[in-house]
C-alpha cells in the first residue's frame, strides 16, 4: 500500500484520463494521457473497457411482458420473477456481473443441467413477440434450449425458438412470438441442452411484447415451431403449484442470512 | 485496512476546491484511485480475516490482487475500520465489485447524529471483465465527536477491488423533529425518532435524469401487469400509479424511492410490501405489545371510537414498560386514534403493513410499538388497577417519557395473551412461537379430552415432515374437544390449509386460486361474475381447487378456531373451517389476503413485493378484501385482561366443553 501511496503522491498532477465512458456504449480507453505516470516501452492492450450503464436495467422497454426481463429485479430464491430448478426442486439462481451482461449490471447464468423459467404477462388475445441474448462460454447457441410454456397447462407441446447462430462475438439474438396464453401461467422456460459444450451460458435482456391481433412478423413467426415440452416440466409445474406461497416470505435464505443483531435492534 | 495517515492529511486538504471525484481508470484499463482519496484498499497487504480471503491474479482492477467476500451468516460479515481525517465531513465511498452482489454499508458510531449508515448501490459503471461500481451517498463523520466509520460487507460470495473513500464536503448537522410532518426536516430527508435523517443514506440513487422517466414508467407497468386481484386492481392501484407519476419530478433520491414506497403502501394488501434499508433505530423503550380490544372499564373516561375498535395492551416485557401492563388502554398516539395513527403514517413508514379487508387493523397494532417508538410525539393512555378492577383518567405523557435505556426483551407481539396448554406452552415472556405446540389444556380433565394447538405457519412444502401431523393424530385418537390457537397466522401454503382442515370436516371444494395474475385484463375491475365463474371452473380440478375436508373426518370433535391477525394460507384455513358441522370460529376477521405474491429484489436488500391474483368461489364472487368472519366477532375485554383472564380463549373453551 505505501509504495502505491508514493506513486498516486508522485502522480498528483499528472492526471490519469478516465476510461472513456459513454452511456450505453462500450467504449476504449481513451489514450494515453499527456503526462503519463510510467511511459510504456511498448503498446499495451487495454485490460477492460469500461462504460456507464442504466444500474436498472433495460427499462426502456416500460412494456415488456417479462416479470423481470433485465434480472436487476431478481434475487437468488424465494417467490422471485426468475426460478431456478435442479433434479430435486428449486435450486438457487446464479448471476455474471457487469459488462459480461448484455444490459443492466446483473444477468443470468445457466450451468450443466440447469433449467430456469422467467415469469411474464399475457395479452387475452393475439401474439407476444419475445428476444433475449445470450452468451455461451465455450459452446454455441445450441447449447441454449428456448422455449414458451404455460406452466398451467399438462400439454407435451410447447413452443420453441430455433438456435440462431452467433454473431463474431460469440453472442446469440433468440428471437420468435408465440401465441398468447390467456388464462394460463406463462413463462420463458431455459434450458442447458443435454449434450451442451458450453461451460455456461449468460443470458440477459429478455424483452417480450404484446402484438395485437395476430400481427406478429413474418419473420418472428418463421423462428418459432411448436416442440414437445421439456421433459422436466411437468415435474417443475407440480412443483410450482405445491409450493407457491400465501404467506409471508421465508425470512432466511440464500443472501437473507438469519438477521444481526443491528437488524433485530431495528425492528423492534 | 492500511492506511497512509499522510493520504488522508493531503486529501483533506484539496477536498474543499473538487468535490467528489469517481475512482479513474488509466488508459490500459488499470483503476487508480483518486488522488483525493482519504482511504484506499486495494487488497494487495491485506490480512484476511472471517468471510475475505484473497484472491490474485490478472482480473485485479489495480494491482495483483483482490478480495473475495463469502459469509454465510452475518456473523461472518466483513467489518474494516476507517481511519478518517480528524475533522467533521462528508464523505463518500465506492468499490467494485462482480460476480454477485454485496450488502455493504458505512456505518458510522458516535457523534451527535444519531445514526448513519450508508449503503451501497450501483452506479451503473461496469467493465467489460465483469466489475461494477457500487457508490454510497454522501455521509457524515463526525470525527472531533469521536464517531467512527467502519465498512461492512457481506455476500455469499463476490469478489471486491478498489475500495476507497473521498471527503465530498461540510459535514451535515443534526436537526431535530418532532415527528413526521412538521415541516422541519428537508424534502431530501425524513423525520424520525425525533431527529431528520438523510433519506438518501440508504437507498439507490436518483435514477439520472436520462433514465428516470423510464424506470418509473418500468416499474408502473410491473403493478399494471402483476398486481393484485378484482378487489385491490379496482380499489387500490388507480392511486397508486397516480403517486407513482408523481416520482418523474422527484429531485432527490429520498422523493422518488419514498415516492414508490409510498404508492406500493397505498395498494393496501398483506402481500405487498418495500423494504429496505430504511430503517433507524427506535427511541424510548416500550415493549409493549397492543391489541384491538374492548375498554369496558374505561369507556366512561374515554368514550370508544365509532368505527374503530379500542386498543388495549396484550402483554408487556418485564423491564422499562413504563409501567404499562395487560388491560392498559392506549387512547391516542398525537391526538390521533391509535389506528388512524398508523394510517396517518403511510408517507413515511417502511414498516407500514395492513390488511386488504379495509375492517381488519390486527396488522397496524402488531407494528405500533415499533411506529411509537420513530413517529410518537406524545400519548395517551389510560392505567387500570387490577384490584379495584377500574381505571384512573387519561393522562397524556410525551414520548420522551419513555425510558432510554433499552430492555433485554421485546416481547412478540402475538395477539395471545396467554397460552393454555397444561404443559410445553411458547415461552410466556417472549411470546415466539416456534413450530407447533400441542397438547392437554391446561385446567381441564383427563375425562375432558380437551386439547389445544398453537402455531403461526401453515406451511407444507413437500419435502420437510409435515409437522402438524402428531398433533392431528393426537387429537384423532384421544380429543373430545379441541382448541385451535391461531391468533397469529403467517400463511404458508394452500396444501397445508388444506391438510389442516382434514381432520374436521368432510370434504368440499370451496373455490380455487387464480394463479398469478398473469393475463392483461382478466381480474379487475370489470371483471364479471360469469368471467370469474369461467375461472373457476377452469381451475376446480387442477392444484389451484381449494379442496378440504375428508373423508375420514372426526366431525362429531368439537373444535374451536381462534383468530386475531391471520392472512393468506391463513385465510384460506379458517375459510375451509368455516360454516363445518361441531367447529366455531371465534376473535376477529382475518386479512382477506387471497392470493399469493411475486418478490423483487433489487441491489441492498432493496426489494418490493407485489400480491399477485385472486381467490374465486363457486358462486363466482371473489375472496380477495374481504377478510373470513368469525362466528363470533370477539375482542379481548378491558377487565379480563387486567385479571389475566383471555377473554376470546375462555369463550372457546365454554363453547367446546358445553355447545353453548
Amino acid at each position: 500500500m505505501r509504495a502505491r501511496f508514493s506513486l498516486l503522491l508522485a502522480a498528483s498532477s499528472a492526471l490519469f484520463l478516465l476510461a472513456a465512458c459513454t452511456d450505453g456504449t462500450p467504449a476504449a480507453p481513451s489514450a494515453a494521457p499527456a503526462e503519463a505516470p510510467a511511459a510504456p516501452t511498448e503498446t499495451v492492450a487495454a485490460r477492460r473497457t469500461v462504460e456507464v450503464r442504466n444500474p436498472f436495467g433495460n427499462t426502456a422497454v416500460a412494456d415488456n411482458l417479462m416479470a423481470d426481463g433485465d434480472f436487476e429485479l431478481t434475487g437468488r430464491y424465494d417467490q422471485q420473477p426468475w426460478l431456478a430448478f435442479g433434479q430435486g426442486g428449486q435450486s438457487v439462481l446464479n448471476f455474471e456481473t457487469g459488462g459480461r451482461c448484455r444490459s443492466g449490471v446483473r444477468c443470468l447464468v445457466l450451468g450443466p443441467d440447469e433449467a430456469v423459467l422467467g415469469w411474464m404477462a399475457t395479452p387475452a388475445a393475439g401474439k407476444i413477440t419475445i428476444a433475449l441474448w445470450a452468451r455461451p462460454v465455450g459452446g454455441s447457441c445450441k447449447d441454449l434450449i428456448v422455449r414458451i410454456v404455460d406452466m398451467d397447462k399438462d400439454s407435451n407441446t410447447a413452443v420453441g425458438f430455433p438456435a440462431p447462430a452467433e454473431d463474431e462475438r460469440g453472442e446469440c439474438f433468440f428471437e420468435g412470438s408465440a401465441a398468447s396464453l390467456p388464462g394460463g401461467s406463462p413463462a420463458v422456460w431455459l434450458e442447458v441442452a443435454g449434450n451442451a459444450k458450453a461451460k455456461s451460458i449468460v443470458v440477459d435482456d429478455v424483452v417480450a411484447l404484446p402484438v395485437a391481433g395476430n400481427g406478429a412478423s413474418l419473420r418472428s413467426l418463421a423462428l418459432s415451431f411448436a416442440t414437445r415440452a421439456p421433459a422436466r416440466l411437468p415435474f417443475v409445474a407440480d412443483w410450482v403449484k405445491r409450493n407457491r406461497r400465501f404467506g409471508l416470505p421465508p425470512k432466511t435464505g440464500p443472501e437473507i442470512p438469519a438477521p444481526s443483531a443491528k437488524q433485530r435492534r431495528l425492528e423492534r | 485496512m492500511r492506511l497512509s495517515p499522510v493520504l488522508g492529511t493531503i486529501a483533506a486538504g484539496l477536498f474543499l476546491q473538487t468535490g467528489a471525484r469517481a475512482l479513474e481508470f488509466a488508459p490500459d484499463g488499470t483503476l487508480v484511485f483518486h488522488r483525493e482519496a482519504v482511504v484506499t484498499e486495494g487488497f494487495e497487504s491485506f490480512t484476511p480475516q472471517g468471510g475475505l480471503s484473497l484472491r490474485e491474479g490478472p482480473e485485479a482492477l489495480e494491482g495483483t490482487r483482490y478480495a473475495l467476500v463469502r459469509a454465510d451468516s452475518f456473523e461472518q460479515l466483513v467489518k474494516l475500520p476507517l481511519n478518517l481525517p480528524n475533522r467533521d465531513a462528508a464523505y463518500q465511498a465506492r468499490m467494485f465489485v462482480r460476480k454477485n452482489r454485496v450488502l455493504a454499508d458505512v456505518d458510522v458510531e458516535g457523534g451527535s447524529l444519531s445514526e448513519v449508515s450508508a449503503r451501497f448501490y450501483p452506479t451503473g459503471r461496469v467493465t467489460s471483465d465483469g466489475w461494477y461500481e457500487v457508490e454510497t451517498a454522501p455521509f457524515t463523520v463526525q470525527a472531533t465527536k469521536g464517531a467512527k466509520a467502519t465498512l461492512s460487507i457481506f455476500a455469499s460470495g463476490a469478489e471486491v477491488d478498489g475500495f476507497e473513500v473521498s471527503m465530498t464536503g461540510e459535514a451535515r448537522e443534526l436537526r431535530a423533529c418532532a415527528t413526521h410532518g412538521d415541516g422541519v426536516c428537508g424534502a431530501h430527508e425524513f423525520c424520525a425518532a425525533r431527529a431528520c435523517h438523510d433519506g438518501a443514506l440508504g437507498l439507490p440513487p436518483l435514477p439520472k435524469a436520462e433514465h428516470r422517466d423510464s424506470v418509473v414508467d418500468y416499474l408502473k407497468r410491473r403493478l399494471e401487469l402483476f398486481f393484485g386481484g378484482r378487489y385491490t386492481r379496482n380499489l387500490s392501484l388507480p392511486g397508486a400509479l397516480v403517486t407513482m407519476d408523481r416520482m418523474k419530478a422527484a429531485t432527490s433520491a429520498w422523493e422518488f424511492w419514498n415516492g414508490f414506497a409510498t404508492a406500493v403502501r397505498q395498494l393496501r394488501d398483506w402481500h405487498t410490501k418495500m423494504e429496505g434499508a430504511v430503517t433507524v433505530s427506535g427511541r424510548g423503550a416500550l415493549p409493549v405489545c397492543f391489541v384491538e380490544g374492548n375498554a369496558d372499564l374505561s369507556h366512561h373516561l374515554a368514550p370508544a371510537a365509532s368505527s374503530l375498535p379500542d386498543v388495549l395492551v396484550s402483554h408487556v416485557g418485564p423491564e422499562q414498560n413504563f409501567g404499562l401492563k395487560a388491560g392498559d388502554r392506549l387512547v391516542a398516539v398525537n391526538g390521533m386514534h391509535p389506528i388512524a395513527f398508523m394510517e396517518s403514517l403511510e408517507t413515511v413508514n417502511w414498516d407500514t403493513w395492513r390488511a386488504n379487508d379495509p375492517q381488519v387493523h390486527a396488522e397496524k397494532l402488531e407494528n405500533i410499538r415499533k411506529a411509537i417508538r420513530r413517529w410518537g410525539k406524545e400519548l395517551t393512555v389510560i392505567r387500570c388497577d387490577a384490584a379495584k378492577t377500574s381505571c384512573s383518567a387519561p393522562e397524556t405523557f410525551p414520548v420522551t417519557a419513555l425510558s432510554d435505556t433499552e430492555p433485554t426483551v421485546y416481547p412478540n407481539c402475538d395477539h395471545r395473551p396467554q397460552y393454555h396448554l397444561a404443559n410445553g406452552n411458547p415461552d410466556a415472556v417472549e411470546h415466539y412461537v416456534q413450530g407447533v405446540h400441542y397438547g392437554p389444556l391446561a385446567n381441564t380433565t383427563e375425562a375432558e379430552g380437551l386439547y389445544g394447538m398453537i402455531w403461526d405457519d401453515v406451511m407444507l412444502d413437500g419435502t420437510s415432515a409435515n409437522p402438524y401431523e402428531a398433533a392431528m393424530s393426537t387429537f384423532r385418537a384421544k380429543a373430545s374437544g379441541v382448541i385451535l390457537d391461531h391468533r397469529t397466522g403467517n400463511g404458508g401454503t394452500e396444501p397445508a390449509a388444506e391438510y389442516l382442515t382434514e381432520l374436521f370436516r368432510s370434504p368440499a371444494t370451496l373455490g380455487a386460486s387464480t394463479g398469478f395474475n398473469f393475463t392483461i385484463g382478466l381480474i379487475g375491475p370489470s371483471t364479471t361474475v360469469k368471467d370469474a365463474l369461467a375461472i373457476f371452473t377452469a381451475r376446480k380440478g387442477t392444484e389451484d381447487a381449494f379442496v378440504v375436508g375428508s373423508d375420514t373426518a372426526r366431525q362429531n370433535l368439537r373444535t374451536a378456531l381462534l383468530l386475531a391477525r391471520d392472512g393468506s394460507a391463513s385465510d384460506w384455513f379458517p375459510l375451509g373451517m368455516r360454516g363445518a358441522p361441531n367447529v366455531r370460529l371465534f376473535g376477529r376477521r382475518t386479512a382477506g389476503a387471497f392470493s399469493s405474491y411475486i418478490s423483487f429484489d433489487y441491489y441492498g436488500m432493496m426489494n418490493f413485493r407485489l400480491a399477485s391474483g385472486d381467490f374465486i368461489e363457486p358462486d363466482g364472487s371473489t375472496q380477495l378484501g374481504h377478510g373470513v368472519r368469525p362466528d363470533e366477532d370477539l375482542l379481548p375485554r378491558q377487565s379480563d385482561l387486567l385479571v389475566g383472564r383471555d377473554t376470546v380463549y375462555e369463550r372457546a373453551l365454554a363453547w367446546v366443553r358445553t355447545g353453548n
